[in-house]
């Protein structure tokens, strides 16, 4: 993989990132409560997305390629159960960075969903 | 049982195989990671219980594998393309360079060709020229070659 010259840290803002893609997102809040491998990742965010997203392992790890490179998750050395786990999985988690992109876009899609409840559109199918 | 036992063993085949389409890059990286990602979906399946489940599985797996080997590969050539390595940008540059000399010429040569010919030397500053091209088009891509041979960088992409 050639490797993406990555902004330094203290350079970047979250804000330049967004917005997130659907499957980045949900890759972000799916590692939102820890270190998790690709196919538990998948699950995740088929079980908080409640079915309507499901994710393939192309675009998955075509995603994860990118946030890597982006500094926005990184591998983690840590194994949650060794015993149990097959050792060709890796584990992913977010960066200190990667939290701030989540909590961005976050903040960005409840101003949007804020924003679309105070339209008489969505109030009146709201009221009926 | 043994159908299914089957259809799992042809189907990590498969898919193992289909992943050969991908980018070397990406390919090294993750072929193993998505190998055991399609056996867990697999296994999934296979315990809800049907080969139904399976061909599901099969469905939505080529529809992400076209979609996504389409991104990586636009990726790969954009990477190539895009001149950010420093210590091969001069070479990088030579050779797209030389290879667009060489497209240009020989588009203008068969313009020369055939349109009528208002003076005679033109057909051979054409023909010097298409020489010239070919020469650095060629050379160009030997660089290729011998850059994606040796720093896995897709540059024959270029050439097609």
């Amino acid at each position: 993989m050639t490797k993406r010259k990555q902004a330094k840290p203290e350079t970047r803002v979250p804000e330049q990132y967004l917005p997130l893609t659907p499957a980045v997102f949900h890759i972000l809040v799916a590692l939102g409560d820890g270190e998790a491998h690709g196919y538990a990742i998948m699950r995740a965010v088929t079980q908080k997305s409640m079915g309507t997203v499901r994710l393939g392992a192309g675009t998955l790890y075509g995603a994860i390629n990118r946030l890597l490179q982006d500094g926005l998750i990184e591998e983690s050395e840590e194994r949650p159960d060794p015993d149990m786990d097959d050792e060709r999985r890796r584990y992913y988690r977010l960066t200190e960075f990667g939290g701030r992109v989540l909590a961005g876009e976050t903040k960005r899609m409840a101003d949007l969903v804020r924003a679309a409840r105070s339209t008489s559109a969505v109030r009146k199918i709201n009221l009926a | 049982m043994v159908l299914k036992q089957w259809a799992l063993a042809c189907s990590h085949r498969c898919y193992s195989s289909l992943l050969s389409l991908y980018p070397i890059e990406f390919r090294i990286r993750f072929r193993k990671e998505m190998c055991q990602v399609f056996r867990d979906c697999c296994r999934d399946a296979v315990q809800r219980g049907s080969l139904k489940a399976i061909s599901a599985l099969w469905i939505r797996t080529l529809l992400d594998l076209g979609i996504s080997i389409f991104r990586e590969r636009g990726r790969a050539l954009t990477t190539a393309v895009s001149l950010r390595d420093r210590t091969s940008g001069v070479v990088e540059s030579m050779v797209i360079l030389a290879i667009i000399i060489f497209h240009l010429l020989v588009a203008g040569t068969w313009i020369a060709h055939y349109l009528p010919q208002t003076h005679e030397s033109t057909g051979g500053f054409f023909l010097v020229s298409a020489a010239m091209g070919a020469a650095l088009g060629g050379l160009g891509m030997l660089c290729s070659v011998l850059l994606s041979r040796f720093r896995r960088i897709q540059y024959r992409l270029i050439l097609f």
